[in-house]
């Protein structure tokens, strides 16, 4: 018990997002982050899937929770309740298919609006291994993040090519605002929790987050 | 990792047997559908277990025993009436149906599913007697049917009279017996029935729908093949020693071979089912157009399409993208959800045991599923019914699994997840190919509340596993068996006591499906006999001293169920009282051949 505790020790846990059109590779970026390899084979998601992994950034170990869902449109009803309380959201597009990038701004404003009008949001360009097919360039989208002032990176879930600097990248921009006392680690909405804490995905009565950080 | 055979033996799904005395009993088998290690093992590589091994919940090498009939169809049925006021759940609209088809269906959704024939005690009797509110029409109609076909079965082996249905009808025995094994089958409203398929005593199998009387491929040659304890022997008279069960469904060694579905024998059952004669659809160049057409999910389907299946053939998928096209353009209300091309794609399965299904057929099964099972609620737009049965299933969870919701709530994960995926893709990719095809039986036979069942029982099984990981100091004590106990009180004022052995003074929980429960019923007891069961966990909510565990006799129960629906049926027909199911009056002697 006491090792699986000590495994388990974390100072912060955020909740990301993951979002955006079918197709963009989604999973396969959360899988590429998680297991480190590529997923071959890997089915369209349904719903939501999850997934979890302890990163070490400035200092401090931060417990990622990550909620990545289903990209048709039509989910939509039921993935958006899992935005709630996102301290971060990844949007993610293909970089060889024009539509998941012009519909960028439909996901960014559902982000803004269901997680939290601070959540720290990412546009990730993916698929970026396949330049010769490549359909939005790295200067129209890194311009367009910098309008709507949200980060930007271009990824390739299959080489693993710029996925943990996304995650560490939200992350950081996260804890600086938490240190920089702009989010209140300890408050539910923001979607960060101290260590040991647990993120209900939708039970009101948990704002009462203790202060038991477990290091 | 278990046998094969195991993992077969736990799908069995369907059975039709002799009695040695004449008489016939058919009993659906879905409720046998148990999970042994092997399965388990599955079960731990699919996305839910997954999921749930991340957060530490699960020891990857947990052993769990499931039974998809945990919960009372009534229950699960009346919820999803009130949560969806009857509408949703109806299938078609009023006037779809062509006017030559009657008599009309009653809603699938509502439809009801009959177990057994041919028993003494019709299956209108035990539900009676089990005060369950089901319709009860389609019952005589299957018991009716299946009489005659195996009439006809005998008859056409050259046994005729040999069986012989009916009370009080004694066969004939000896060499004329006809031992009749394999896979069952029920009706939906209309008495149809799907398949059925018998062993004879040659061995031979016959499926009686399609191919009468020609012998079909043994069991070596069938996909799974699965051992059953042989029917034979001499009845003892009622009310004596417990049955005795062989340890383990691979334990009924020497017994003889009964295979599941024969080739071919499912899609038929499923195109039967679903009443494909009855449904019309694209065909012929209507078809070509619509599945070459493009229309605003073209796209889309040809996505999901190319990560649909690993290991569909190029040529698997072109169909597979042909017939997505094709009923996105026809069922326009519905278009295409992700989702739809994992159950086209295991229709696609399926359809391939008959050589040369057209693809139409396969538009058409998955047309019927949209329009007549109410596939449809899940896949159009706002998800309306999906919604309903996720709702549905966190009340049922609530108040059936509390520790298991409450853990998994606790650590973040909402029930609901996992139920989306399983009911959109009605399972396919949730579990292996081979149980889902198996759920799917249940779900055209039941209804689609069904997939709710399952969902629900599914999840409903690791209720023991969530009181054992690291910080949960349940406060509830296991019962010595690994399982916190059920909340009686609140059990029984739903009509549903404790599990069956638990406590004797508490009446036996109600048979979920007529004979079903009193196969526990009497499972449960006669198991004490032996060591089917796994030693007692430690109390007072510790984790048990090693990590492999097996989960409360469910399972053992539905192995047992596996084994010998037939006897615990004819003891609950000539049991009067069913409350009193408890006691085993189980006669013979059931001793695996040598």
């Amino acid at each position: 018990m006491a090792s699986e505790k000590e495994k388990d020790q974390y100072d912060y846990l955020f909740k990301f997002i993951i979002i955006g059109d079918a197709g963009a590779g989604k999973s396969c970026l959360l899988h590429q982050f998680i297991e480190n390899r590529y997923k071959k084979g890997s089915s369209h998601t349904i719903g939501v899937e999850f997934g979890s992994k302890i990163i070490h950034v400035g200092g401090r170990n931060i417990k990622l929770q990550i909620w990545d869902t289903a990209g048709q449109e039509r989910y939509r009803s039921v993935t958006r309740s899992y935005y709630r309380g996102a301290a971060g959201a990844l949007i993610v597009y293909d970089i060889t298919n024009r539509d998941s990038y012009n519909h960028l701004v439909n996901w960014l404003q559902d982000a803004r609006t269901l997680a939290r009008a601070d959540t720290s949001i990412i546009t990730v360009g993916n698929k970026c291994d396949m330049k010769d097919k490549r359909a939005v360039t790295f200067l129209e989208a890194s311009r367009c993040a910098q309008e709507n002032d949200i980060l930007f990176l271009e990824t390739s879930a299959l080489t693993g090519e710029g996925v943990e600097d996304v995650f560490i990248k939200v992350a950081r921009v996260i804890l600086n605002k938490i240190e920089d006392g702009l989010i209140d680690p300890n408050t539910m909405v923001s979607g960060t929790h101290t260590g040991s804490q647990r993120i209900g995905s939708d039970s009101g009565g948990e704002a009462m987050s203790s202060k038991t950080c477990s290091c | 990792m278990a046998e094969a055979a195991e993992v077969a033996d736990a799908l069995r799904l369907a059975k039709v047997e002799a009695t040695p005395d004449g008489r016939v009993l058919c009993g659906w088998n879905a409720a046998g559908l148990k999970k042994t290690g092997g399965l388990c093992d599955y079960l731990l590589r699919s996305g839910f277990w997954r999921v749930i091994k991340k957060l530490g919940c699960i020891k990857a090498d947990l052993r769990i025993d499931i039974s998809v009939y945990e919960l009372a169809v009534a229950k699960v049925e009346a919820l999803l009436l009130s949560l969806t006021a009857g509408r949703l759940l109806r299938p078609r609209p009023a006037g779809d149906e062509p006017a030559d088809h009657a008599p009309a269906l009653p809603p699938m959704a509502t439809g009801v599913a009959v177990y057994y024939a041919g028993a003494e005690g019709t299956a209108a009797r035990q539900h009676e007697a089990e005060g369950a509110s089901f319709e009860l029409g389609p019952a005589t109609c299957w018991e009716q049917l299946s009489r005659d076909l195996l009439r006809e079965l005998a008859s056409a082996r050259g046994h005729p009279g040999a069986v012989q249905c009916g009370p009080g009808a004694r066969g004939a025995g000896g060499p004329e017996e006809v031992d009749v094994g394999g896979a069952g089958a029920g009706c939906r409203g209309d008495g149809c029935v799907a398949w059925l398929v018998a062993t004879d005593s040659s061995g031979a199998h016959v499926d009686l729908l399609s191919q009468r009387a020609s012998p079909l491929p043994g069991p070596e040659r069938w996909p799974l093949s699965v051992r059953a304890v042989p029917v034979r022997g001499e009845a003892a008279p009622p009310g004596e020693a417990p049955i005795e069960v062989p340890a383990g469904p691979g334990a009924a060694g020497g017994a003889a071979a009964l295979g599941r579905a024969p080739p071919g024998a499912r899609w038929r059952a499923w195109a039967e089912l679903l009443g494909l004669r009855h449904c019309s659809f694209p065909k012929g160049d209507e078809y070509d157009r619509l599945s070459q057409e493009q229309n605003q999910w073209t796209e889309l389907i040809r996505t999901d399409v190319a990560r649909t299946f690993a290991w569909l053939s190029e040529a698997d998928k072109q169909v597979l993208r042909r017939v997505l096209n094709a009923c996105a353009a026809h069922c326009p209300d519905v278009g295409y959800c992700q989702g739809m091309n994992l159950v086209a794609g295991a229709l696609l399965y399926a359809s391939a045991s008959v050589p040369e299904t057209p693809e139409e057929e396969i538009l058409g099964a998955l047309t019927a599923l949209l329009q007549r099972l109410g596939l449809r609620g899940f896949y159009s737009e706002g998800l309306p019914l999906l919604r309903c049965y996720l709702e549905a299933g966190d009340q049922l969870l609530r108040e059936l699994a509390p520790a298991l919701r409450e853990h998994l709530r606790d650590e973040g994960v909402d029930v609901r997840m996992y139920l989306q995926q399983w009911l959109m893709a009605l399972f396919v990719d949730c579990v292996p190919l081979q149980v889902a095809a198996g759920l799917w039986d249940a779900i055209l036979l039941e209804g689609l509340p069904f997939a709710l069942r399952a969902a629900v029982g599914l999840l409903r099984s690791l209720e023991g596993a969530a009181a054992l990981p690291r910080d949960l100091g349940r406060p509830e004590v296991d019962e010595g068996r690994g399982r916190r106990p059920r909340r009686v009180e609140d059990r029984g004022r739903s009509g549903r006591a404790g599990r069956p052995g638990a406590d004797p003074g508490a009446p036996p929980r109600e048979p979920l499906l007529g004979g079903r429960g009193a196969v526990r019923a009497s499972g449960a007891r006669s198991l004490r006999g032996v060591s089917l069961r796994s030693p007692p966990l430690s109390s007072h909510g510790e984790a048990p001293p090693r990590e492999r565990v097996h989960i409360h006799p469910t399972g053992a129960d539905a192995s047992l169920a596996a084994v010998q629906p037939p006897r615990a049926l004819r003891r609950r027909a000539r049991t009067s009282d069913a409350r009193g199911g408890g006691s085993p009056r189980c006669s013979r002697q059931r001793r695996p051949a040598a």
